[in-house]
């Protein structure tokens, strides 16, 4: 059954590398708490390990029929999260099975991807825009409801996910083109159905010391720890920014500040390389996939992981809107955990099915 | 094509990397540093004030604030204009002051704002209740003066009070902050740098929350220094109860060094109330109150010294040898000089008076005749050197000059010449010759001292926490009498016979061997002023005394009997009571 040339060995180190590294970083942040999220943080890394292996060694096409079956569900659950919810300061993101919560929200990124990939490779490209309707449909229901939790960043990603495979799987590229720009002509509409304080984090991004005390506040922090870093960072566990707890939700949002301030622009520079590493190792695993499913598989997990690392730094150095997405590996949080190693376990398993029939796909 | 828009995407991430952790690493290492080091002041407890026994005469009370740090907030309150509005509601304590305070005081969002300020004890207790679960205030101890005599020495202590911008302005570079209390008047004001010490500080590491983490540096503040008086707390106490209700000064001076033993300005006010702020309208009705409680009459009041001023023309007059002290002068009850006629103050007149009875009795007409033999410009002269005309220098702000007339002056301001008249008026006290309290009392030390002017002095020495004395201040002489031993003990034993059989008579049934000088100055606006001014004992005087009356009427009925008791306290208490000695 396990076939040692069958496992790729380069991806998993990077991932236990990064998982390592965000532990040890993870370890640092949450010090002066003297709270549970580092332990319960390792538990969750166990669990996600599991999750990864037990993903590589099933075999996605099994998976992939139940595709359909899954995203109901997780629909299902959203609808839930939105009744029986429960989460902090107005927040329904949680839902609760006896001592186990978790947020269904995240769960529904690798299930996204799922039904994508199967829905793409069982009827082809997308040729039509009805096909193009469809497919933004599939999307766009869980983003409502996610939106509505609210939690705008996660609604984000399932938009996004829908663009991505507008962009590799539709017969011309005007598809995903027009799609684009008309939702950026959108973005008015939308301002209208953003909260007051969703409004408020958008203006302080336009100006930061606008309101210091408010959601500047946080945008400020952030680059002050990142800038007390400087080239080579101030040493591990020397961070006195979240010690002194100036950086707000430094476990979550803001972790990648801590890194910043730890180890400085060097100590970045390895952690963008690494997770580009990363990137480019599923990527080769893409070009190498079996079959069309495995392909866009490979293709929504290196999308996802991209958006969240991209997201999460740039709202972490201000160039974007403060959103909360967490960093692969290194936030806290459960639920995110698990869906990062499931997402990766996916990558695994297509590397291993190649070894069925030689092949590949060049895009 | 998706991993290189990736990839370019990751290139502008590390481009904004490079800018805020290297080219700004400098600004935002001084912004961590202003997160986390923070300056807390350490206060210098401002000297205590002790009267020449060393009685408590101003000390502090400890007081109670509110601060917060606008940064911690964050999270539990959308606006601090809404937990300013939860404060004023949980306090009782109108918002707008709130409000003022905050706008006021506010330097940083992470520096704490001392938004309520002056609590006492009983409120605080109440107060921590509702604090403690909240932690987003913190308890400010800092100091205010207290006042445990009131009224009776605010003329002379003053007050402190929270410093005005246009204070703080004004001694930029003194080290002031706002909030900080400063003396406002009185020796408060006069001794501010003495007293108020130096703040020291701590540089200390805080959290987010603005609570201490650890001590970076320390410097340690210097106490003030406490400021020892001339003032007898007891004898400032008798003056004061003896004026009554009248409008008035009592000074009580050592003739032999200036040395100020009371010093009592009615009516007076309550300095405690200052203290902890007024407010604009509060303090327009203290300015516009028409008895003017706010006004020091001892030092600032300029009237017309009526028949005290007759003194400096015998010794005028006995210096430029116009008259001997035997020499006698017929009082008929009028003067006629030039076509006016001038009345002596007994109707019928005095008959034959020579100088001694002459003060002793007040007769106008002889000193009618001394003051038109002087001249004005000899009069003027004389009264300059005797130190009218200008400050005294005793240590409170805001003493007046007092005003000789000459005839360039009335020239020049009245368009008209200096006629006899005036030089009549003028020998007896009155017209346009104006002198303060103080004055009088520097004079009236000098006589009795046989000539010395001495600077009055309310302070006597500066002494640190352990009772050294850091600084003495020793008896300042300003000048003499321009005139003889002989010549003052001429006017010296008329100002005696003035107490055995004249206008002081009131004083001669008393154990004390005292000299002394009415007056009654005429008031365009009411009853006179009554004066007195003496010194006893009369061999060897160890107490010169003033005392002044509005609208009191004669001197001899009016103010006579108020030196009869602050006198008869003093040397009850001092040359025949416990303390015996210590009046020196
Ligand atoms: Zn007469």
């Amino acid at each position: 059954m396990f076939r040692f040339k069958e496992t790729d060995f380069y991806l998993i180190g990077v991932i236990l590398l990064l998982v390592g590294l965000g532990t040890l970083n993870l370890y640092s942040a949450t010090i002066p708490q003297k709270e549970t999220f580092f332990y319960k943080q390792l538990i969750w890394n166990i669990i996600g390990l599991t999750c990864l292996f037990l993903f590589a060694f099933y075999d996605y096409h099994r998976l992939m029929k139940y595709s359909s079956f899954l995203y109901v569900l997780f629909l299902v659950l959203l609808l839930l999260v939105l009744v029986y919810g429960r989460g902090t300061g107005g927040a329904k993101r949680w839902i609760s099975i006896g001592l186990f919560s978790f947020q269904p929200s995240e769960l529904m990124k690798p299930v996204m991807i799922l039904l994508y990939s199967r829905l793409l490779s069982v009827r082809g490209e997308v040729k039509t825009w009805g096909k193009v309707f469809e497919l933004g449909l599939y999307a766009l229901l869980p983003a409502l409801l996610i939106a509505k939790q609210p939690d705008l960043g996660t609604a984000v990603v399932m938009l996004f996910l829908f663009l991505v495979y507008l962009f590799v799987a539709s017969s011309h590229l005007k598809y995903f083109f027009i799609v684009t720009f008309s939702s950026l002509g959108f973005l008015p509409v939308l301002w209208e159905f953003l909260k007051d304080y969703q409004k408020r984090r958008l203006l302080v991004f336009l100006d930061p010391d606008y309101d210091p005390l408010g959601v500047g506040y946080n945008l400020l922090q952030s680059k002050i720890s990142l800038g007390s870093g400087g080239l080579f960072g101030v040493g591990f566990l020397k961070g006195l920014q979240h010690k002194l707890r100036f950086l707000p939700e430094h476990h979550t949002d803001f972790i990648f500040c801590v890194w910043g301030e730890e180890f400085g622009f060097v100590g970045v520079v390895v952690l963008l390389s690494l997770y580009l590493l990363l990137l480019w190792r599923m990527y080769k695993v893409a070009l190498l996939a079996k079959d069309k499913e495995g392909f866009y598989i490979v293709c929504g997990v290196i999308s996802l992981f991209f958006l969240h690392i991209f997201v999460n730094i740039a709202m972490t150095v201000g160039i974007i809107p403060v959103k909360g997405l967490p960093l692969p590996f290194f936030s806290y949080g459960g639920s995110a955990t698990l869906s990062f190693f499931i997402s990766a376990g996916l990558v695994l398993s297509v590397y291993r099915w190649r070894f069925a029939k030689e092949g590949g796909r060049s895009w | 094509m998706l991993m290189a828009v990736y990839c370019l995407f990751f290139l502008i991430l590390l481009a904004r990397l490079w800018y805020i952790q290297v080219l700004m690493e400098r600004h935002y290492k001084a912004a961590a540093q202003e997160n986390r080091v923070r300056l807390v002041l350490l206060k210098a407890t401002r000297g205590t004030i002790y009267d020449r026994n060393g009685s408590v005469l101003a000390f502090n009370l400890p007081s109670y604030g509110l601060s917060f740090v606008p940064a911690s907030l964050k999270g539990r309150y959308s606006s601090v204009e809404d937990f300013l509005k939860e404060l004023s509601g949980e306090l009782k304590i109108p918002y707008d002051e709130l409000c003022r305070n905050y706008k006021r005081r506010f330097y940083s969002t992470y520096w704490p704002v001392l938004v309520i300020d002056g609590l006492p004890l009983t409120q605080v207790i109440d107060i921590r209740e509702w604090l403690m679960p909240q932690g987003v205030l913190n308890l400010e101890v800092d100091t205010r003066r207290f006042y445990p005599w009131g009224e009776i020495f605010s003329h002379v202590i003053g007050y402190t009070a929270e410093i005005s911008e246009a204070e703080l302005k004004l001694y930029s570079g003194k080290g002031y902050r706002g909030g900080d209390h400063i003396g406002k008047t009185g020796l408060e004001k006069l001794y501010e740098d003495y007293l108020r010490g130096v703040d020291g500080y701590q540089e200390i590491e805080v959290d987010a929350l603005g609570r201490r983490v650890s001590v970076i540096k320390e410097v340690l503040p210097k106490n003030g220094f406490n400021l020892l008086l001339n003032i007898d707390k007891h004898l400032q106490k008798v003056a004061y109860d003896a004026l009554g209700d009248r409008r008035g000064a009592v000074i009580l001076m050592n003739p032999k060094n200036g040395a100020v033993l009371a010093l009592v300005s009615k009516p007076s006010y309550d300095p405690n109330y200052f203290v902890w702020g007024v407010s604009p309208s509060e303090w327009k009705s203290f300015i516009s109150d028409p008895l003017r409680p706010m006004y020091n009459r001892a030092v600032q009041a300029e009237l017309p010294p009526g028949s005290l001023f007759k003194t400096l023309v015998a010794l005028a007059s006995l210096s430029e040898k116009i008259v001997s002290p035997k020499q006698q002068f017929y009082c008929s009850g009028f003067m006629k000089v030039g076509n006016r006629v001038f009345k002596c103050w007994k109707e019928g007149g005095h008959g034959f008076v020579n100088l001694y009875r002459a003060i002793a009795h007040s007769c106008n007409v002889y000193f009618y005749n001394l003051g038109i033999q002087l001249g004005v410009r000899k009069i003027a002269e004389y009264a300059e050197n005797c130190g009218f005309g200008r400050k005294t220098g005793i240590d409170l702000p805001s003493e007046s000059e007092g005003f000789v007339p000459t005839p360039e002056w009335k020239e020049k301001y009245f368009k008209e010449f200096w006629y006899p008249g005036d030089t009549v008026n003028l020998s007896i006290g009155q017209g346009f010759l104006l002198v303060t309290p103080i004055q009088m009392a520097t004079f009236v030390s000098a006589i009795a001292n046989g000539g010395m002017l001495y600077q009055p002095m309310l302070a006597k020495a500066l002494t640190d926490g352990d009772g050294n004395v850091i600084k003495e201040f020793s008896p300042k002489s300003c000048g003499k009498l321009p005139f003889s031993k002989s010549i003052i003990e001429e006017v010296k034993k008329g100002m005696r016979l003035a107490v055995t059989e004249g206008t002081a008579k009131l004083l001669s049934d008393s154990f004390i061997r005292a000299a002394g000088k009415t007056g009654s100055a005429q008031n365009p606006s009411g009853q006179e002023y009554a004066w007195f001014m003496g010194f006893a004992p009369y061999d060897n005087p160890e107490i010169a005394i003033v005392v002044l009356i509005e609208e009191g009427g004669a001197g001899g009925s009016a103010a006579v009997p108020v030196a009869k008791k602050v006198l008869e306290f003093f040397f009850g208490r001092y040359a025949y009571g416990s303390n015996k000695g210590k009046g020196g």
